[in-house]
């Protein structure tokens, strides 16, 4: 006979099976080895944008990929249902913590091993960044959607990142060294944001409304 | 025609319309604005727009490529009123009618603002045709991945990451060439290899359009699907010819062929430009004007110097090259040439090749073409160039040639020595 203990480890198990089964954790997992060999084997690869005589090597750009994937698998296929689950959202916030401290780990180790310190401090900064901006974008859009607005971030940071004189802009995380701390502040501006819209759940936004309309709506009757 | 009307209400691109337009300007004259008033500049930097476009558009084709499916409508659609490839082609239109609408304002606002300076001539076609070949190949293959994958998240995110990365990887301009990074006068896009890009979009809107899953209602009946080769045979048929005109198209930009009558400046020395470039010619003027005030006794200066390209396809080191607008490079140009034609010469003389390379004589070498390169070109190093020659102090240089003639005269003449002394002895 399993004692209650065992039981409930045993059912925490399950379910944590069963929650890792619906938001497709095995195919996260491929996904993140598959980005991170690609980081590995093409990352030196010279991706020519307009305006760039030299090109960006692939491995400045890949972080976006890791960032749209990491926020995107809070995505599941019975997210109706999860958000009437208070049990989830436990889940949830273990699950965002996993996914951005992995990716974050293969980012940086990665670079770390192929490129040394300084890049692998910047594409983890410039990761953390994304990762913030991937929250944003899923809680705007959805969360299949979280890579619109890191991906978005290419076109400035390619093509406007450096003025006239060809000094690269003090916003460009890519492109700054790790020393800039102007990218450290859009980092730690983007993680907050990010954390601000996970928490931001749907229902959580409702109860402000509904807070702020009770209060308007008792002041309204004081004043009546 | 009603029916396109409702795709392009439901495109999920309605939203995202104004903010095309927005990086369009962006990408028009958020770097650089050296490009008004020279059309083929102009053509060319109104398609790199394409360039980001093309992601979004792949991504947003996905998404509506893979609606019907994934709303499991795939059975109403067979047995609607209209065919199949006819709904699929308006989903597709309607995509490509919001990339290419902002495409067109690009066009038409980059045309507006090169209009008063640039002279005679107009947009060069080829240029926006690449580009919008570009938006058209990559909204059809992400039409394609949606109708394959269905999923609301794997067609859009592999096309919107997917795409972009094979156009600045393989479609580049030192691979595929499918867009250009600028235009310059002297060379013109080729009409095959167009016509093989052209190909390829026509190739991947054909096959967004004609692809088909089998249908549920047609299992075991042998006639069920008669139009199944046909489709194949037509998609294999295409495929092929693109494969072969990409591969024997050859490069997408080739060397233009050389004006009858090129711009000149007027008197001796001459400084003669592509009829494109024409804007620079003031400059030009200027720096002839400059050239003459040489001090002779020390320089040969050649009676003309020619633009890249004027001379025919005989590429020499002698002809310059206006590199982003500035008539800095072919200061330096036309220094070295006047370096090379002012060689040393008389009866006891090396020749250059076989002369002593000390480091005095090198030294004094490079000030000398960076004086000449400062003083044909009219002041200083432009801030955008970095680094001169090794061992040359651009600063030092630069307040030489402030300095009144005569002293500037024993400058060179003090360098001069040097040189003469490494060729005569």
């Amino acid at each position: 006979m399993p004692s209650a203990a065992d039981l409930s480890s045993s059912a925490q198990y399950a379910h944590m099976v069963r929650y890792a089964r619906v938001h497709q954790c095995v195919g996260l997992a491929i996904g993140l080895v598959i980005l991170t060999v690609c980081d590995v084997a093409f990352g030196s690869q010279i991706l020519t944008f307009p305006g760039h005589a030299k090109g960006v090597p692939m491995r400045r750009e890949l972080p976006i990929a890791f960032a749209a994937l990491a926020a995107s698998s809070l995505h599941s296929r019975m997210d109706d249902l999860e958000c009437a689950a208070a049990a989830v959202r436990a889940y949830e916030r273990w699950h965002l913590l996993t996914v951005s401290v992995a990716a974050t780990l293969l980012v940086g180790g990665t670079e770390w091993v192929v490129s040394g310190p300084d890049l692998a401090v910047v594409l983890s900064r410039a990761l953390l960044i994304w990762l913030g901006l991937a929250l944003i974008s899923g809680r705007l859009f959805g969360r299949r959607l979280s890579w619109i607005l890191p991906v978005s971030t290419i076109f400035p940071l390619t093509f406007l990142n450096q003025d006239e004189v060809g000094r690269v802009r003090w916003w460009d995380w890519t492109g700054q060294p790790m020393s800039a701390l102007g990218c450290w502040a859009i980092a730690v501006l983007c993680v907050i944001a990010g954390l601000f819209a996970f928490f931001l759940t749907p229902w959580r936004l409702k109860a402000l409304q509904m807070n702020q309309r009770s209060r308007r709506s008792s002041t309204a009757e004081g004043e009546g | 025609m009603t029916a396109y009307g409702i795709e392009l209400r439901r495109s999920p691109l309605r939203w995202w319309f104004p903010l095309l337009v927005v990086v369009d300007l962006a990408a028009l004259f958020g770097r650089s604005r050296w490009w008004i008033g020279e059309w083929p500049q102009t053509s060319a930097q109104a398609q790199i727009p394409a360039f980001y476009f093309a992601s979004l558009l792949c991504a947003s084709a996905a998404w509506t490529g893979g609606r019907v499916s994934r709303n499991r409508m795939d059975s109403q659609m067979e047995v609607a009123a209209r065919p199949r490839w006819q709904v699929e082609l308006m989903l597709l239109s309607a995509t490509l009618t919001y990339g290419l609408a902002a495409y067109g304002i690009g066009i038409v606002v980059a045309a507006a603002v090169s209009f008063p300076k640039a002279g005679p001539g107009f947009l060069w076609p080829s240029y926006l045709l690449l580009g919008a070949a570009l938006l058209v190949t990559f909204a059809g293959a992400g039409h394609v991945v949606g109708r394959l994958t269905r999923s609301s998240f794997a067609g859009p995110v592999l096309c919107g990451l997917g795409s972009l990365v094979f156009i600045a990887w393989v479609a580049s301009p030192h691979a595929l060439e499918f867009f250009v990074l600028n235009g310059e006068p002297f060379q013109t896009i080729a009409w095959p290899a167009l016509g093989a890009r052209c190909l390829v979009a026509v190739l991947l809107v054909v096959a967004a359009c004609l692809l088909k899953q089998r249908s549920p209602l047609s299992t075991g009946r042998v006639w069920a699907d008669s139009g199944r080769p046909v489709r194949a045979a037509v998609l294999v048929i295409l495929l092929g010819a693109s494969a072969f005109g990409l591969a024997s198209g050859g490069p997408t930009l080739v060397a233009r062929k050389e004006p009858s009558r090129p711009v000149c400046t007027s008197g001796t020395p001459r400084i003669c430009l592509w009829p494109e470039d024409r804007k620079y010619l003031s400059e030009a003027e200027n720096m002839a004007n400059r050239l003459r005030h040489l001090p002779h006794e020390f320089f040969t200066v050649p009676s003309a110097f020619y633009e890249q390209g004027l001379r025919g396809s005989r590429q020499t080191y002698e002809d310059f090259y206006i590199l982003e607008g500035s008539m800095w490079d072919p200061a330096a140009t036309m220094a070295s040439t006047i370096t090379n034609a002012s060689w040393p010469k008389g009866p006891g003389c090396l020749s250059p090749g076989d002369a002593p390379i000390t480091p005095q004589y090198r030294q004094a070498l490079n000030e000398l073409d960076m004086w000449l390169a400062m003083r044909i070109f009219g002041g200083g190093v432009p801030s955008r160039i970095h680094g001169g020659p090794p061992g040359v102090d651009l600063k030092f240089i630069a307040q030489i040639i402030n300095r009144p003639e005569a002293d500037q005269i024993a400058w060179v003449a003090q360098r001069k020595g040097i040189v003469r002394h490494a060729f005569c002895g």
